[in-house]
């Protein structure tokens, strides 16, 4: 980046740790659990070995997911934190929360993609990031209870038909694939490959966002905070 | 019973059956025998005589029959390092002895039964347990229950380590062995964690006999005592409801519970839909933003290179321009750019 740009510190030091324990422990899941889904592919063999065997790479996927489900407890404290003690607005610009903007927001997205109209001024989040927000938490509920109940299947058994273990497996291959396409194919493409931040978007590691690219992203946020005298009009 | 039909000749081992050269290598095997009868110990020469003619990789049996001609090797390499290279072939083979022109064949009963039986002899504890099964009593009903030999094999017999095997040994086992009678059922444990497990090397996790057990092969079924005992063996805390989980479910589940199935499709289609979804959003935003899918298809890849160039140049110079007053041709920014004009 050039010298002597205006940055806004859009992610304080929490949401960048969280970001990147999320990151590093997804990765790490989708390193090792895979092999073992498509366990009679060529690959497969392979990544086995590399982790050292089925017995290691079953070790790290439960630390990675141990790490993941501790992000996601930390942030429902967070949640809880502004919600029930700071009483943030949950529905106003600032939350994460989905509203009716965003849905006008997707609406003149696609208007926008066939040249019928501006893009949508977005607020602090924009649908898409909403989106990917959400998708952890369903994401987190279906694969971590799924596999919660495989890694102890007979404590699993007490409680329930064993047939639910079969379910279970269901649950959890078919989304982390789904939770892996969409990593790839969507959210990569969302934070990195769009225009004006191609090859790599380091605001989620760094926190800072440069208010030029703020302004061009999210107009109604640069608009607000300018406004409230945050950051000096560009 | 080897004694009882000794005396019957080798009914169509005649060396007049055998080929000319045939029948220069049994003359000329025959003198070497003589000569090894008297110089080797009891069980050597009992081994080396007999793989004269049966060590010869290229010898047949050409009696028609219905597999057609059927080879009468015996590899002495893999015999040898088998867990009983020190036994006489006659130890099991007991009809034949190595009688000089030619052996004795037992042709009164099936060699399979001859088979178990020089097998009990030895094995009496094993034969005990498969006697219980219900294998042994498929055998002895129509004879297409396996016996010892079809599980283990006859020249080749591993050492067996009990709690021990490697994973490659149980997936062989899995795959080769019961797999191969047991098509179906294999077919339906291949996706299943124990199995794909052990595919990769994992030999802590169950294949067919662990569950199943080698000799006894227990008909297990959910709830039971036996199958609770079965997982108990590597799941400590297994009670009767864990063994409801379902071994043997077909692909795409369509022998399971409707809840199962109903599940496996509400996960499938959402995997899709949210998966097309996502993507064709993508790729939409994509061409809007960079008009890359458009311009690589109609103008080749030279024009994304110098796209991304211009691009990185550009990067963040806001300029006041909007996609329309710039060259037709230009790759442009659009979107974010036109906004940082306005
Ligand atoms: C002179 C050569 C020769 C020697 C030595 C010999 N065999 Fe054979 N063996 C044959 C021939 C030929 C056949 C084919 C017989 C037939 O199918 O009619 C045969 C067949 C057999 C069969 C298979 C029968 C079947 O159809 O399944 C066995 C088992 C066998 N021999 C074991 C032995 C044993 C054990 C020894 C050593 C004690 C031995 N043979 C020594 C020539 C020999
Ligand atoms: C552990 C017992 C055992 C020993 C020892 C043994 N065999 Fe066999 N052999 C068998 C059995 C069982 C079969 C039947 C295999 C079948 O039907 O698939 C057999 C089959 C054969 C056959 C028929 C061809 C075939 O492969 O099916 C020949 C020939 C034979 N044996 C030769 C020998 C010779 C030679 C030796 C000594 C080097 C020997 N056997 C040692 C158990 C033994
Ligand atoms: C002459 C006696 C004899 C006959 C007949 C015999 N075996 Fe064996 N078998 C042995 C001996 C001895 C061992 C080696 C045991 C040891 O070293 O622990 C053995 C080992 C084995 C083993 C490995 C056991 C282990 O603990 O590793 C298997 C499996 C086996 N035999 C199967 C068979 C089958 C199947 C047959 C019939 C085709 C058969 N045996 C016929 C004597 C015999
Ligand atoms: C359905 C397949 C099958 C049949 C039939 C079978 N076995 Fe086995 N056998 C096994 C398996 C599997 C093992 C265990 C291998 C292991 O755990 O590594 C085993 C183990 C053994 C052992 C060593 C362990 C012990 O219990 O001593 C012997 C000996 C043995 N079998 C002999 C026999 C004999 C003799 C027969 C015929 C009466 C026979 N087997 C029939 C599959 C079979
Ligand atoms: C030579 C073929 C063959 C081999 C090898 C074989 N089986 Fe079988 N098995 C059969 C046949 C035939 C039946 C009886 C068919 C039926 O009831 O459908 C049977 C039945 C069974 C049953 C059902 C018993 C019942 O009472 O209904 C089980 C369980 C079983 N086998 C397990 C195994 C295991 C485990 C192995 C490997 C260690 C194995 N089988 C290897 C042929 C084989
Ligand atoms: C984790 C334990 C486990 C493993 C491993 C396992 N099974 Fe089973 N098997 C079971 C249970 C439990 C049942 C009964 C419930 C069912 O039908 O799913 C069963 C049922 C069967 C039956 C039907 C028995 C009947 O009553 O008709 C056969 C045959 C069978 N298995 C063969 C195999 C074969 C072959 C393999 C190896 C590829 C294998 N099993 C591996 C647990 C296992
Ligand atoms: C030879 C040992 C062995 C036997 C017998 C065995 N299992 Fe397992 N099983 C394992 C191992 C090892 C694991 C992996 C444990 C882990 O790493 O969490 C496992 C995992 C499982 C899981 C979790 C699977 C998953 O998809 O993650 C289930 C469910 C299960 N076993 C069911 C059974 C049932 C039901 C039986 C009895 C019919 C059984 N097992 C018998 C070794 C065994």
């Amino acid at each position: 980046m050039e010298e002597g740009k205006d940055y806004y510190v859009r992610f304080n030091w929490y949401h960048r740790l969280s970001h990147f324990v999320m990151m590093t422990t997804f990765i790490g899941c989708t390193l090792t659990g895979p092999p073992l889904k498509y366990s009679y592919d060529f690959w497969a063999q392979a990544m086995m070995n590399f982790w050292g065997g089925v017995h290691n790479a079953g070790l790290i996927h439960r630390v990675m997911a141990g790490f993941m489900v501790g992000v996601f407890v930390v942030h429902a404290i967070y949640l809880m934190y502004w919600v029930v003690i700071r009483k943030a607005d949950v529905f106003g610009p600032d939350s994460i929360f989905f509203r009716k903007k965003d849905l006008y927001d997707l609406i003149g997205m696609i208007k926008w993609f066939f040249d019928r109209g501006e893009r949508p001024r977005f607020e602090r989040f924009t649908f898409w990031e909403k989106f990917d927000w959400f998708a952890v938490f369903w994401g987190i509920a279906m694969i971590g209870t799924s596999g919660f109940a495989l890694w102890f299947p007979t404590v699993t058994g007490q409680f329930v038909s064993g047939i639910f273990l079969n379910v279970a497996r269901i649950i959890h291959g078919d989304e982390a694939i789904l939770a892996i396409g969409w990593i790839l194919f969507v959210h990569l493409y969302n934070s990195h490959l769009r225009m004006n931040v191609f090859p790599l978007d380091p605001v989620i590691f760094t926190g800072r966002m440069p208010v030029e690219h703020l302004k061009h992203d999210k107009r109604a946020w640069y608009d607000r905070l300018v406004q409230e005298g945050k950051i000096k009009p560009q | 019973m080897g004694r009882r039909c000794a005396e019957r000749g080798h009914p169509r081992a005649g060396l007049g059956r055998l080929s000319r050269l045939r029948r220069l290598e049994a003359v000329l095997g025959l003198a070497l025998l003589l000569c090894l009868a008297v110089a080797w110990p009891a069980a050597a020469r009992d081994v080396e005589g007999c793989l004269i003619c049966h060590g010869d990789p290229d010898f047949v049996d050409t009696t028609p029959t219905e597999g057609g001609p059927k080879s009468l090797y015996v590899d002495s390499a893999t015999f040898v390092e088998s867990v009983h290279g020190e036994l006489a072939c006659s130890a099991c083979h007991k009809g034949f002895v190595l009688t000089i022109p030619q052996h004795q064949v037992d042709v009164e009963k099936d060699f399979r039964q001859v088979a178990i039986e020089a097998c009990e002899a030895c094995h009496p504890d094993a034969f005990m347990s498969y006697q219980t099964s219900s294998h042994a009593k498929f055998y002895y009903q129509d004879e297409a229950g396996p016996i010892c030999i079809s599980c283990h094999g006859s020249h080749a017999i591993k050492r067996v380590r009990l709690g021990e095997e490697t994973a490659e040994f149980k997936m062989e086992m899995a795959r080769d062995s019961c797999g191969r009678c047991h098509e179906d059922y294999f077919d339906r444990a291949r996706d299943e964690f124990h199995i794909k497990a052990l595919n990769l090397g994992y030999e802590r996790a169950a294949t067919c006999f662990d569950c199943h057990g080698y000799h006894e092969n227990l008909a297990l079924h959910s709830g039971e005592p036996e199958t609770v005992e079965a997982c108990r063996q590597c799941h400590p805390g297994a009670n009767a409801g864990f063994t409801y989980f379902q071994m043997h479910l077909e692909p795409h589940f369509l022998n399971a519970w409707w809840g199962v199935r109903a599940v496996y499709l509400f996960f499938s289609t959402l995997l899709i839909v949210v998966l097309v979804v996502g993507i064709a959003y993508t790729t939409v935003h994509l061409q809007k933003e960079t008009r890359i899918i458009l311009g690589v298809m109609g103008g080749g890849l030279g024009r994304l290179f110098g796209f991304i160039r211009a691009l990185e140049e550009e990067s963040y110079r806001s300029t006041g321009e909007s996609d329309h007053e710039r060259e037709p041709d230009k790759p442009t920014r659009s979107g974010a750019d036109e906004e940082g004009g306005a």
